[in-house]
Parts: C-alpha cells; sequence; structure tokens
C-alpha cells in the first residue's frame, strides 16, 4: 500500500517545498499549538498533570443570538479533557447550535451575535479578532452527513494536512494511514485509496470524514448527529471507535439518540429551549437527575 | 359512458398535440440537416480546409476563414471563459445573500436574450469605429461579450449545487473560503462548468451578425487580429448571396463543417456533464 500511496502522491501536482522540508521540521512547527496556547505535554512533570482531570473548554454565560432571537440563554459548562459530553434534548432546543459556536461555524453566515465567553485554556475563543482558521483545525467537526471531497480517499485526509502545511511525503502517507486506522476504516480502504471516495458506502464515507478531522490532530472533535443517517452496525463502528478516540481527543457530541449518549459518553447535558436543563455524569443523569424534567426526558415521556 | 371518459379522452388530446409538436419540431430539424449534407457534401472536399480562396471559376478554399473563426472563437473563449466563471463565482458564492447577486443573475438573463447584432454594433461603436477599421480584436471581443453571461449563469447554477455542508466541512477543517472554492467546489462542480463553456462555445462559434461590425471578412490570409480577420459564417453569408455557382457550392460545404463542428461540441458538452473527477 505504501507504494501505491507513493504513486499517488506523485500523480498529484505542485506538492511545493517538499524539497526544502526537512522530514519534520516544517511539520513539527505547523502542529504546534500557537505561543499562547499552554502547551500541557511539554515536560514529563506535565505529562501528570495532563492526565489528571482537566477542563479544556469552559462555556461561560454564552449566549447567542440569530438576528434579535435569543436562541442560547445563559450556558454554564464545562468540558473535560479526553473525556465525551453528549448534548441531548428536543428538536430545536439550541444544542446543534451550541455546537456550533464551538468552531465558530456562525460566523459563515450574516445577522447572527455571541455574547458571553467559551473559554480553551484561559483564551476566549469567541474573541472577534480569534484566528478562525487556526481555532477550526483545533476544533474539527463532523456533520451528520458524510461529506466526503470530490477526490480520491488519500487525498481527502491529506487535504487538511496540505492546509496545516504538511507537504513531506512519506510524512503524509503516514499521517494518512494514522487517521484511518483511528477511524477504523484503514483495513477497508488501504487498498483503495487512490478511488474516488464518493465510491465508499454511507457508513465508511463518514469515517473518512472523522478520518479527515482527526488528520490535522484537533484538540476536540464536534460530532453534529454523526451516526444518525447511519444504519445500526455502521454507528457501533463509529461509537465503538469514538470510546478508543478519548486517548486523543475531547469530543462533543450531539445526539438524538438517548441509548447513545448512554453508551458513550462520560459527561451528559439536557438542554431545553435554548437554556441548559441539567449537566452532570452521564450515569448520574440517567440514573439519579436532579432535575425532573431531566428524568421526564430521558425516561422518553417528551421531546 | 363511464363518468371518466372525458378525462381519458382530453388526456389522449393532449398527448396526441403535444406528441405532432414534437415530431414537427423535430422533422424541421433533420430537414435543415438533411439540407445542408446533401448541397454541403457533394462540394465537400480537403481543398476547401487547405486552400486560399480562388475566384469565382472555381477550385481553391477558405483555410483563411476556418483559421481566422477558430482563432477569434479562441480568443473570445480565453477571455470570456474566465470571466463568466469568476462572475459566476461572485454571484453563487461570495454575493451569495445580497441583492446585487439578483439583479446580476436579471441582467444575464437580459444579456443572453440580446440579439446578438445588437452586440456586434456595441462593438463597432466601441472598437472599429474609433480604431479607424475592421479587425479581429472587435470580432473576438464581439463574441466573448455574448459568451460571458452565457458562462456566468451556468457556472452560477452548477456551483449553486453544490451542497452546503460540503463547503462547511471544508471551513470546519480550517480552510479559508477561496482555498473552499477552488479545491472543492470547483472540483465539484467541474463538469457542469466545463459542460456550460462548451456550449457558449458552441453559441459563438456559429455566430455571424457580430462578425460582420467587427473582424468583418478578408479575402486574404490573414491572422493578425489587428486587421480585418476572415470567418467562416460572414464567408458563407456572402458566398451564398453571390451569383457565382462555385461560390454557392462553397457555402453550402463550408456551412456542413460549422453545423458538424457546433453539433460535435454540443456532443461534447452533454458528454462532459457525466464525467467524473
Amino acid at each position: 500500500m505504501t507504494e501505491k500511496g507513493a504513486r499517488e502522491e506523485q500523480a498529484r501536482p505542485n506538492t511545493n517545498g517538499e524539497m526544502d522540508n526537512p522530514p519534520t521540521a516544517g511539520e513539527t512547527k505547523a502542529l504546534a499549538p500557537k505561543p499562547e496556547t499552554p502547551n500541557l505535554l511539554q515536560s514529563a512533570k506535565d505529562a501528570e498533570v495532563a492526565n489528571a482531570p482537566y477542563e479544556l473548554l469552559r462555556v461561560d454565560k454564552l449566549g447567542f443570538y440569530f438576528g434579535e432571537n435569543k436562541v442560547l440563554k445563559d450556558i454554564e459548562l464545562p468540558i473535560w479533557r479526553n473525556s465525551i459530553t453528549s448534548l441531548i434534548g428536543p428538536s430545536g432546543c439550541g444544542k446543534t447550535t451550541l455546537l456550533r459556536c464551538f468552531n465558530r461555524m456562525h460566523d459563515l453566515y450574516p445577522n447572527n451575535h455571541y455574547e458571553g465567553q467559551i473559554l480553551m485554556e484561559g483564551r476566549n475563543i469567541l474573541d472577534k479578532n480569534e484566528d478562525l482558521i487556526w481555532l477550526r483545525s483545533r476544533l474539527g467537526m463532523v456533520f451528520q452527513k458524510p461529506t466526503p471531497f470530490p477526490m480520491s480517499v488519500y487525498d481527502n485526509i491529506a487535504y487538511g494536512l496540505k492546509l496545516k502545511k504538511i507537504t513531506n511525503k512519506p510524512r503524509v502517507r503516514e499521517l494518512v494511514e494514522k487517521a484511518l486506522r483511528q477511524a477504523n476504516l484503514w483495513d477497508e480502504v488501504k487498498d483503495r485509496l487512490k478511488e474516488n471516495a464518493l465510491g465508499l458506502s454511507g457508513g465508511q464515507q463518514q469515517r473518512l470524514s472523522i478520518a479527515r478531522s482527526l488528520a490535522v490532530s484537533p484538540a476536540v472533535l464536534l460530532f453534529d448527529e454523526a451516526t444518525s443517517a447511519l444504519d445500526p452496525i455502521s454507528s457501533a463502528k463509529i461509537e465503538e471507535m469514538m470510546v478508543e478516540l478519548k486517548k486523543e481527543v475531547t469530543m462533543v457530541v450531539v445526539t438524538h439518540n438517548m441509548q447513545q449518549a448512554a453508551r458513550v459518553s462520560d459527561y451528559t447535558a439536557l438542554m431545553w429551549l435554548g437554556s441548559l436543563v441539567e449537566y452532570g455524569e452521564t450515569t448520574e443523569i440517567f440514573t439519579r437527575p436532579k432535575m425532573k424534567m431531566t428524568e421526564r426526558y430521558v425516561a422518553g415521556h417528551f421531546g | 359512458m363511464k363518468p371518466h371518459m372525458g378525462r381519458i379522452w382530453r388526456n389522449r388530446l393532449a398527448l396526441t398535440l403535444a406528441t405532432c409538436s414534437a415530431l414537427l419540431g423535430l422533422a424541421l430539424l433533420f430537414i435543415i440537416l438533411y439540407d445542408i449534407i446533401r448541397h454541403g457534401l457533394s462540394s465537400l472536399n480537403l481543398e476547401l480546409l487547405t486552400e486560399d480562396p480562388a475566384g469565382p471559376m472555381g477550385g481553391g478554399g477558405l483555410k483563411g476563414a476556418f483559421l481566422g473563426q477558430g482563432l477569434l472563437t479562441l480568443v473570445a473563449t480565453l477571455v470570456g471563459a474566465p470571466l463568466g466563471v469568476l462572475a459566476g463565482t461572485y454571484i453563487a458564492e461570495y454575493g451569495r445573500d445580497k441583492k446585487i447577486s439578483k439583479a446580476f443573475i436579471s441582467l444575464c438573463d437580459l444579456a443572453m436574450s440580446l440579439p446578438s447584432i445588437v452586440v456586434g454594433i456595441f462593438v463597432y461603436s466601441l472598437l472599429v469605429k474609433p480604431f479607424g477599421g475592421f479587425n479581429g480584436w472587435a470580432g473576438a471581443a464581439a463574441l466573448a461579450i455574448i459568451m460571458i453571461p452565457l458562462v456566468t449563469r451556468t457556472t452560477e447554477t452548477m456551483l449553486a449545487m453544490v451542497p452546503w455542508t460540503l463547503r462547511e466541512a471544508a471551513l470546519a477543517l480550517g480552510s479559508s473560503y477561496s482555498q473552499v472554492i477552488i479545491k472543492i467546489v470547483y472540483r465539484k462542480a467541474a463538469s457542469g462548468i466545463l459542460t456550460g463553456i462548451l456550449l457558449a462555445i458552441a453559441r459563438v462559434a456559429g455566430e455571424t451578425a457580430p462578425l460582420m461590425f467587427t473582424s468583418f471578412n478578408n479575402n486574404h490570409f490573414e491572422l493578425a487580429l489587428g486587421k480585418p480577420v476572415a470567418s467562416v459564417t460572414v464567408t458563407v453569408f456572402q458566398y451564398a448571396g453571390s451569383p457565382y455557382e462555385t461560390w454557392i457550392d462553397q457555402a453550402w460545404a463550408a456551412a456542413l463543417v460549422v453545423t458538424v463542428v457546433v453539433l460535435l461540441l454540443n456532443i461534447l458538452g452533454r458528454l462532459a456533464v457525466k464525467w467524473r473527477f
């Protein structure tokens, strides 16, 4: 396969700067977070800290408006590192809207604005001057419908790497393989890396989308009902993969599937009409909720 | 009679009328084609494409006219296609939610239905009169002006058909919008845009009126765009109206070649739609 990948790579025109890039120098620079973000894995001492529960994101009095319409109200929520947090709630409760605040997807459209803060390691990512390109490479997103780019399987994954200026061919191949393995897709596509990604099945396309997001090594992966369009077996594969991925990435998952939230997530937040009803450890939320509404919702009485 | 028999008969009537109209249209098209082939084929020979024009006594060919037309179309495409694609990109992408985009679309539709002779006269006043004579640049410009709205409109339509989630997915990876358009959206819409360009070329390759006032015609072999440049369509127009039998025959043969080329471009355009990357 590596050979296959190599030919693939050569077929592509103009990967500029490949010669003057010593194997890793260019790319470690690109991978390293910006100076103002503390890098927690820098020393052995920090590695210890890294295993301790750590609040990667803190949603602080977040409000969000579509025009004059306030659709998120004073959301307070921590996102713990290397955990899965599910956002549940009935349709229209604002869970997807909240998810899209994390990577500032709303900024693509006019007439909306944020209130309050989302802190990522102390930095307010809702800041007007935030570098959205950097931010979105740190917080990847997987959508409800699979979104394969109209190119080969290999190029789909390499796309994000090129954005990060990783063009050293062996390194790109290595990272493509790593991402596909992380997404449990490698064995299924290793012989068809050059084929058009549109030829994959729906479940494979979705895992490809996940692999593509993982390739740029984000800190957070946001799932927007990522399994709702898939069959149970494909969903199960993705759930399995998510649990494995916790070692490397923090996940926030919007889901309508209560069982899925209960199965995969460590923390659960229930939203209703744009407000946060209850947040807690998933076992607590599903077995001993503090709020009557949570109890009724997780039991399937409404929504 | 059963109560619904009336509806059945009305349906049959509508079906018959529609079928007859379709057949009539097709029949006319085939009569035209048949006529061109019948007249054109008999005087079609290689000299038509390789020789310079001879007098009305016969012989010679229309090399200059064919090459001239090809050159004018090529220059028009090199100018018109990129401008059209970029304009379509603005309307579908950057100006998506703006009122000005809707205005542009209306203007494009208006420009597409503009009689091509109007474009010819417009370019005449702009690029022929002030420069003191007919020239090839003016001809190419007139063809480009006809192409731009066609390409703009197809590009805009094709880009709008690319699902939004694809753009969001690329943006969510940390691409800039221009990267998303160039690397993802264009790729997805490529076959459609290519079809639009090919059909636009087919459209202008058979134009006569806009060339009569601009590049005019030239009995001598001339491919310098600063001078009048011969074109097949204008030559056909002149030869067909001449009293000489030999010229009329050559006009038929040249018309056949133009028809076949335009037909091939159209077929190529239809095929390109199915082409995938």
